[in-house]
């Protein structure tokens, strides 16, 4: 494989177009703040943007096992299954990685004979937006799971038992309080 | 099919080319799209009715029509002229914000969600706009060019999705050169709303029930006595020490008061039950009160009206049963309200007195004229005069970290007691990066109402920056616990951790204390307050003396 050879060798110009590429799913403003701040805890998701992109190009010319590739997308589709992405643009982005090296290998009078080369990567890339969709499901489950859980936390119901006996009230006691938690029309 | 090698396969990039960009427009061309998982479920009918609050009704948010009153922007514009008035800090917010951005990138929703209408500039201006339209002689004349717009419909829905998506923490403030605080603009926003009976239930049901019961849960006095009667057994269970539970104690010194969050929630029940280890121990003369069972305060997240309605009961019962001092309890807003406000809308407490701590003779003069003192420094101020005996080697097995609480941090500067205390009662206590903590704090992301379930992505958004520094330190350091001296903080930020830094338990510090205290009497402790195995210390007594780690 000449050609992931040479592209490796260019793995920072393609993790930047694809970081540029992923940037513009953003408002234009957004999309410059998260590139300009370059601290991990003041601007988390541009730091996962750009050290998550850069794992998964050099993992994937390196031919690393879906596994080790998986964990580089983590922490990036982990935040966009919170952002308020449709699930197509939630992982899409990956997919546009194939047109960033084609981009490259376009661009670049000694890399487009070795083009043939392109077939294999991007299966490659077909594979890894598949791991993409694996791992979005996986933190959208996760999501509905930490509402169950809250749920079942949620304190309505020992406050009924608590309420229920009240010495002495002979069924002239105190109105229920509301704890029937809310509802989407906001009756009941 | 043209294959690599040729120009034509190239092509197909134009082909396959969507259109996944968003649009540039101008803010206030952006209609406000409501996203399940992001907006919160309106007030019911029958607790605005509770309450007497305007507009009582059933609707839903994805309604087209909401139900407004007809003369709704009549009611808005007068309330807004009312308050500008009233508030001057309302007015100068409204005046002085020069555009800078320098608060632009510091409001975790903006930071974990990238929605520009959740910069706290534009936050602001979603309000400010209406204001230069109305009340300014330029915006009148310039309107969209002078950076002013006409009040409608859509502008309340908006207002509805982003003032909700502000959980008031005032990060932003830190960092605005002229002060501006978008928490308080947030909160006007939500009082103008008010006005026309738009509420979330997750705010207005706790503020009904607390208008009743004392309490945002609806806890009865006798629900209230069967919930500590169970701690009470749980306490005995791990300690071997039967606490007394002092309710409505007439001529007590001391009137306890916490957020009602600790009675019924898990972690928070663990540091109730450090709460009453703790004056057991001390022999401290104090009472709950039944009624003023609540120190949290809804009201805050209503309206200023609403504050001092829920929040007149602390010194009706301090009064009431006769104490000298009040002490109160972790929690976060709570104490913003106690904090700027009780003093200013339910004082002067003149028949209380200045707290003095009976075991130590220490005067709070901090607290001279609210009369009430947080439990960090009333805990701190023990530790420092030697009247605690404690084993932090207990706490081994728990690897702290320290989230500051929005409020206690920002709005009372209750900094350096909860590190002085977490610092004697454990032994491995790391701080999160400088910049996500103290006064640069991050929010949980589920303050100020925002607490519920049905608005889960909107909080994981929220909660992404503090969720990512504390997967640093668990990362680096092992950490396994995170502290929080917030009842709010105690039930989001454990669902933050699942998603963010899963592994790490929520804690309330007064539940570390206890964990670390050693009580006149106790029995071999070998399980913790939430009656799980305390790790090497199966055994204590026989080491005891040894000198021995074995
Ligand atoms: S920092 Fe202050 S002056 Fe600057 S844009 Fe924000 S609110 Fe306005
Ligand atoms: S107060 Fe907090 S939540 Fe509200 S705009 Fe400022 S940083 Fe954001």
């Amino acid at each position: 494989m000449e050609l992931v050879e040479q592209l490796r060798g260019r793995q920072e110009a393609i993790a930047r177009r694809w970081l540029e590429d992923t940037l513009a799913t953003y408002a234009a403003e957004t999309a410059r703040r998260l590139d300009r701040d370059q601290d991990r805890f003041t601007n988390p998701v541009g730091y996962a943007l750009r050290t998550g992109t850069q794992a998964v190009v050099a993992g994937l010319l390196e031919g690393r096992t879906a596994e080790v590739l998986s964990g580089c997308l983590d922490e990036i589709i982990r935040i966009r299954a919170v952002q308020e992405f449709a699930p197509s643009q939630a992982v899409g982005f990956v997919f546009r990685l194939r047109e960033v090296i084609r981009a490259e290998v376009q661009g670049d009078s000694t890399l487009r004979p070795l083009a043939s080369g392109l077939g294999e990567l991007e299966e490659r890339i077909e594979r890894l937006g598949l791991l993409a969709f694996d791992l979005y499901m996986k933190y959208r489950q996760r999501i509905f799971e930490l509402r169950v859980n809250e749920m079942k936390r949620s304190v309505a119901k020992v406050i009924e038992r608590m309420n229920r006996f009240r010495p002495g009230a002979e069924g002239g006691g105190l109105e229920d309080p509301g704890t029937d938690g809310p509802s989407e029309r906001g009756s009941g | 099919m043209p294959t690599p090698d040729e120009m034509a396969y190239y092509r197909q990039e134009e082909l396959l080319e969507i259109d996944y960009r968003p649009p540039e427009r101008g803010w206030m061309d952006t209609p406000v799209d409501f996203r399940r998982g992001s907006y919160i479920y309106p007030g019911k009918a029958k607790m605005l009715e509770i309450l007497g609050l305007p507009n009582p009704r059933d609707w839903a948010v994805t309604d087209e029509d909401w139900k407004l009153p007809d003369n709704w922007k009549q009611i808005v514009l007068e309330g807004m002229a009312e308050r500008l008035r009233k508030y001057r800090s309302f007015k100068v917010f409204m005046d002085s914000c020069v555009r800078c951005g320098a608060c632009a990138d510091k409001c975790h929703f903006f930071i974990g969600g990238g929605d520009p209408k959740n910069m706290p500039v534009l936050r602001s201006e979603l309000l400010r706009s209406v204001y230069r339209k109305d009340f300014t002689a330029l915006g009148k004349v310039l309107g969209k060019l002078g950076g002013a717009r006409e009040l409608t419909v859509d502008v309340i829905k908006e207002w509805f999705y982003y003032f909700y998506q502000c959980t008031e923490c005032r990060r932003c403030s830190v960092f605005c050169p002229f002060g501006i605080d978008t928490a308080e603009i947030t909160m006007m926003g939500r009082e103008l709303l008010g006005l026309l009976g738009i509420y979330v239930n997750w705010v207005i049901e706790p503020v009904a029930n607390c208008y009743r019961y004392g309490n945002h849960l609806g806890i009865q006095p006798h629900g209230l006595l069967d919930t500590l009667e169970f701690m009470a057994d749980d306490i005995e269970e791990a300690t071997g020490i039967r606490v007394d539970i002092p309710m409505n104690k007439k001529g007590a010194e001391i009137l306890f008061v916490t957020p009602s969050g600790d009675f019924v929630a898990d972690p928070g029940i663990f540091t109730c039950m450090g709460y009453m280890l703790l004056f057991h121990e001390l022999g401290l003369d104090y009472t709950w009160s039944s009624y003023a069972s609540e120190g949290g305060n809804f009201g805050l997240f209503t309206s200023h009206e609403m504050i001092k309605r829920l929040n007149a009961k602390i010194y009706a019962e301090a009064k009431r049963l006769g104490v000298k001092w009040i002490l109160g309890g972790e929690c976060g807003h709570m104490w913003r309200v106690l904090h700027q406000y009780m003093d200013t809308v339910n004082g002067p407490a003149d028949f209380l007195e200045v707290p003095r701590s009976p075991i130590t003779g220490t005067v709070f003069e901090n607290a001279r004229s609210t009369k009430m003192v947080h439990i960090m420094e009333f805990v701190a101020d023990l530790i420092h005069h030697g009247k605690l005996k404690l084993r932090p080697e207990r706490n081994d097995y728990v690897r702290v970290t320290f989230h500051d609480s929005c409020n206690p941090a920002r709005a009372m500067g209750l900094l350096e007691e909860p590190r002085y205390v977490l610092r004697h009662v454990c032994n491995h206590f790391y701080e999160m990066p400088e910049n996500t903590i103290r006064e640069q704090t991050f929010c949980c992301g589920g303050g100020a109402g925002l607490g519920t379930d049905e608005n889960m992505e909107m909080r994981l958004r929220g909660g992404l920056p503090r969720g990512a520094a504390v997967r640093y330190v668990q990362e680096k350091y092992g950490v396994n616990r995170l502290a929080a001296i917030c009842a709010i903080d105690r039930a989001t930020l454990v669902t933050v951790c699942d998603y963010w830094a899963p592994g790490v338990k929520v804690t309330g510090i007064t539940e570390l204390v206890a964990n670390a205290m050693v009580f006149e009497g106790e029995h071999e402790r070998k399980v913790d307050l939430r009656l799980e195995p305390i790790p090497g210390m199966e055994g204590e007594q026989e080491s005891e003396g040894s000198g021995s780690d074995e």
